[in-house]
């Protein structure tokens, strides 16, 4: 049987009994070493649904859940956020709402620093994350004082140090420029030739095109994308 | 030097002069420890005046509530009399301006603490055995303080855009605009907050009870001295306040 580095099963959710359902019975795959996109609209629930498979909810945010999210084929219900945080690695729509300190480094080694590690095994990531992502001449910078495409790409690195194999962006291009989109997509591909599995969700289609297979959520329901990005 | 100095030896700083501050009452002792705390603010490169810049509004409060200590407080000579109602004691003077004195010793504490790295600031705090959650809320919190300012400055100019001049406004309709601000710039802050939490706890935060760092602080010679220093010359007021005035 096939194993999927991240596959949700039957996923429907409703904040509450009484509102009705943000998602019905949501199907998703996603492979090694593969962009899936989903496109939708602001409301669409492309958030909620993140939310899920990154396991924040049902662990911090409550609601009704029915369906399952397997992680390399193991329910990922009985399993710590912290230890999700080792597996997936979630990149937000707002930069300032991820950037910590004022300092590139400081940002990068706050993960891993979480998780135990090793001080020189920290810096050997954080050396290996700057130079793939080509920051190196950020490290010592305030991300305060970068650009927006910059800022996100170091709340890229963050995330990367953890050394994840599944990493979801939400609709992080949104608060930046082409020039920032330009610097994100190329960073999705490496991450891809690295055999990563992506999740990317926007609700422009333009920033999809590296993405190799696009839905569209709509209604709370998933269904593959027809249309063609100009 | 700003740089060099150790955030631990920054905090006793801080927590000498504002003890200080607190507990003396001479007018005397106050602006010795309010020199003092000036001095090493300059010291630190301390920006004071981004400070006073940033707490405008808040400086008109401190005038007026030095003006009611003053005038509400009857023992001691009269200085100002009106119609044969005292206005103004030597006392309530003398209280003004030591209350006033409290208040620029507590600014000027803030200022040095402003003066660490945050990433510094953290280190400290666990090293001298804070639990590190407690540590990352306290560095948190000032981090979120110029967020929140942005916010209520960004609701401010977008009511001003819809052609409200709050300038122009009397007192009771300003009162009920910034109301009015509240609820949104307390409800973004609230969402602000609450995407940090999960972005944090997404890369691990209190994952486990202890956490390890790349940063370790070591006490330099420098700092060892000013820490002697710091005792010294905290005993010597404490004992000047105590024993000669």
């Amino acid at each position: 049987m096939l194993q999927y580095a991240l596959e949700a099963k039957n996923l429907s959710f409703r904040y509450s009994h009484n509102s009705p359902f943000i998602l019905k019975n949501i199907n998703l795959k996603l492979r090694k070493g593969e962009i899936t996109g989903i496109v939708g609209l602001s409301g669409s629930g492309k958030s909620t649904l993140i939310q899920i498979l990154n396991g924040v909810i049902p662990k911090r945010v409550t609601g009704f859940l029915d369906g399952s999210v397997y992680l390399n084929g193991v329910d990922i219900a009985d399993m710590e956020l912290s230890y999700l945080a080792r597996k997936i690695g979630t990149i937000f729509q707002d930069p300032d709402c991820q950037i910590l300190f004022p300092c590139t480094e400081d940002e990068m080694a706050f993960g891993p620093e979480n998780l135990c590690y090793e001080p020189y095994a920290i810096i050997e990531r954080i050396n290996s994350t700057a130079k793939m992502l080509a920051i190196e001449p950020l490290r010592y910078r305030n991300p305060n004082t970068v650009s927006g495409g910059e800022k996100q790409i170091i709340a890229l690195a963050s995330v990367l140090t953890l050394n994840v194999g599944i990493m979801i962006f939400d609709e992080s291009m949104s608060f930046i420029d082409d020039r920032g989109k330009e610097l994100i997509k190329n960073a999705i591909l490496k991450l891809k030739k690295q055999g990563k599995s992506i999740l990317m969700v926007e609700h422009d289609l333009s920033n999809l095109e590296v993405a190799d297979h696009i839905f569209l959520l709509k209604n709370g329901t998933l269904e593959p994308f027809k249309g063609v990005i100009e | 030097m700003t740089k060099k100095i150790d955030p631990r030896v920054k905090l006793l700083f801080v927590i000498c002069i504002s003890s200080l501050g607190l507990a003396f009452t001479k007018f005397s002792m106050l602006l010795a420890v309010f020199f003092i705390g000036l001095l090493i603010s300059h010291v630190l490169k301390a920006d004071l005046f981004m400070l006073l810049k940033r707490i405008k509004i808040m400086l008109y409060l401190f005038v007026v509530l030095v003006v009611i200590q003053s005038i509400f407080v009857r023992s001691g000579d009269s200085l100002v009399n009106l119609g044969g109602i005292t206005i103004l004691t030597s006392e309530g003077l003398s209280r003004g301006f030591a209350y006033l004195m409290r208040v620029l010793i507590i600014l000027i504490s803030g200022a040095i603490i402003a003066t660490c790295d945050m990433r510094r600031l953290i280190q400290g705090l666990i090293q001298m055995k804070l639990p590190y959650d407690f540590a990352f809320m306290t560095s948190i919190g000032v981090k979120f303080l110029p967020l929140l300012m942005e916010e209520l400055k960004d609701t401010l100019t977008a009511i001003q855009l819809r052609g409200i001049d709050i300038g122009k406004l009397q007192l009771k309709e300003r009162i009920e605009i910034i109301s009015y601000i509240f609820t949104p710039v307390f409800v973004g802050a609230l969402s602000k907050a609450k995407k940090l939490s999960l972005s944090v706890e997404c890369r691990g935060f209190r994952a486990f009870d202890n956490r390890t760092s790349i940063l370790t602080l070591k006490f330099s010679p420098f700092d060892y001295l000013a820490i002697t220093l710091t005792f010294i010359l905290t005993a010597t007021l404490i004992i000047t306040n105590q024993y000669f005035i």
